[in-house]
């Protein structure tokens, strides 16, 4: 049984069982999965005219490649289960360390990265991520706050200027055109500082965290259909550090009443850590489920037909494994499809598309209790 | 000694965040070069031409020297872009004698000229 438990944990698509949360590790996975794709390990500088000047004391090519190793290392091991945590902070300690470097080199969307690993190798076993939760709502107050010192953003003058060096949207061009010189650049400006003064204490609140997380997807996601860009690896970062913020429940309780052989197969084959519990007695409702005929306990609450779906879509590692391998996949440069399919996610799953097929999409049983947050 | 004794994590992490916050509120008045969490948020158009002796060296030869293109744009205060040359000239040493200049646009307004001889 203890043998059988160690080899499921080599699965590097479970997330179960480890001295972390399952959310907690999950983004760890994805931040180092975003290290090896944006190449972070093979492009470690040689420490020059860095921030941190001792590092170039050290003899720079067993350095790099030392530290090379060490982060290769600490992401394969933490993809495979293995003391994720410490792997977590020794990979976030390298990465950090590499930006910190050289100053040429340095780039805040790494140092992001790094500093949510290693606030994630700080959690305390049985705890809540409260590092790694203050860490992120920090980076958002520091961003918030820097604009808000800032002239040229209280103006607009920033925003104008990167608006036309960066936006591909042309109707941005068309309604700044409209509109009174300077309008929308001031409107975008402050919106993009109350957005994410907004997150930050949205993340310091916990009943506000999906608040912040909606928030924080909607600035990114925008971000990216205006001007095409990923910033580094923060339109992936940041999204997968939002996990910090999520809690899943130990076991979900499941019925079906109906459901076909092939759901049932497909949902205990993507349910990798057995959190899925099939039960047959005990239905919160005497009415049968709508499609997919299956209806969970998720906590207090019960989920049935499309709220189902979307609860298990946004509760399975599975999910958030194949969405960054979709919006990660290199994009032709004459088809910039990546931007839109982050949109069309982001639409799918989103609160209010939740609520429109609660109101519009007929439910068999009108009494069950609903949460418009997700899972 | 068990985890639970000490919450050495718990620490760590604290410090960790206190340093970050003090950085946060405390660099853009005290050490603008300094790293603040502030991504994005200026954009420095800038060119950078270096003369040592009586030859003006090329593009690349820029480039090389401080890991950045000779022209181009840089996304982050105009005080990390001034620091990272005025510390690669004082890494480079005296000689040979050379005049560094960078002229720099930022966020669109008109341009400006830093320069500095060495030695």
């Amino acid at each position: 049984m203890v043998a059988e438990r160690a080899v499921s944990l080599r699965n590097p698509f479970r997330c179960g069982g480890t001295e972390l949360p399952a959310p907690l590790l999950l983004s760890a996975k994805l931040l180092v999965l975003l290290v090896w794709r944006a190449g972070i390990g093979q492009s470690v500088p040689v420490p020059s005219n860095g921030h941190l000047p001792f590092l170039e004391l050290l003899p720079a090519a067993p350095y790099v490649l030392a530290l090379k190793a060490t982060l290769a290392v600490t992401a394969l091991a933490l993809l495979f289960n293995r003391r994720p945590r410490l792997c977590a902070l020794v990979a976030g300690a390298c990465v950090l360390g590499a930006d910190l470097s050289s100053r040429a080199y340095f780039a805040y969307n790494r140092a992001f990265l790094g500093c949510v690993l290693i606030a994630i190798g700080l959690t305390e076993a049985g705890r809540r991520p409260w590092v790694v939760r203050l860490q992120i709502a920090l980076v958002y107050f520091g961003a918030g706050f820097n604009k808000l010192t800032d002239v040229d953003w209280r103006s607009g003058r920033f925003m104008a200027v990167w608006m036309s060096r960066f936006c591909v949207q042309p109707g941005y061009a068309a309604l700044s055109g409209a509109l009174p010189d300077g309008w929308l650049s001031r409107a975008m400006s402050w919106a993009t500082i109350a957005t994410e003064l907004s997150i930050a204490v949205c993340f310091l609140v916990p009943r506000l965290h999906r608040v912040g997380i909606w928030l924080g997807l909607g600035l990114h996601t925008g971000l990216l259909v205006l001007t095409d860009r990923v910033f580094g690896v923060f339109f992936y970062a940041a999204p997968a550090s939002y996990l910090a913020f999520i809690e899943w429940p130990a076991m979900i309780p499941i019925w079906e009443s109906g459901a076909s052989e092939g759901a049932k197969s497909l949902l205990r084959r993507l349910d990798l850590d057995g959190r899925l519990e099939w039960t047959t007695s005990g239905s919160p409702s005497e009415s049968p489920p709508p499609w997919p005929f299956l209806r969970i306990r998720w906590g207090e609450r019960t989920r049935e037909g499309l709220e189902l779906v979307r609860t298990l879509l946004l509760a399975t590692p599975l999910s958030f494994f194949g969405g960054f391998a979709v919006l990660t996949i290199p994009q032709p440069a004459s088809i910039h499809f990546r931007k839109w399919i982050a949109l069309a996610i982001l639409i799918a799953l989103s609160p209010p598309t939740a609520w429109l097929a609660r109101r519009f999409v007929p439910r068999a049983n009108s009494e069950s209790e609903t949460d418009p947050s997700p899972a | 000694m068990s985890e639970r004794s000490f919450p050495w994590r718990s620490v760590l992490g604290s410090a960790f965040l206190a340093t970050q916050v003090a950085l946060v509120l405390v660099a853009p008045a005290l050490a603008p070069s300094l790293p603040r969490w502030a991504p994005n948020d200026t954009l420095v158009d800038y060119r950078i031409s270096v003369r040592a002796g009586s030859r003006e060296l090329s593009p690349a030869e820029v480039s090389e020297r401080y890991a950045l293109p000779a022209t181009g744009s840089f996304e982050l205060p105009k005080a990390a872009l001034l620091e990272l040359v005025r510390r690669r000239e004082e890494q480079l040493g005296p000689t040979p004698a050379r005049t560094v200049d960078v002229a720099y646009s930022v966020n669109g307004r008109p341009e400006v000229h830093w320069s500095q001889n060495a030695p």
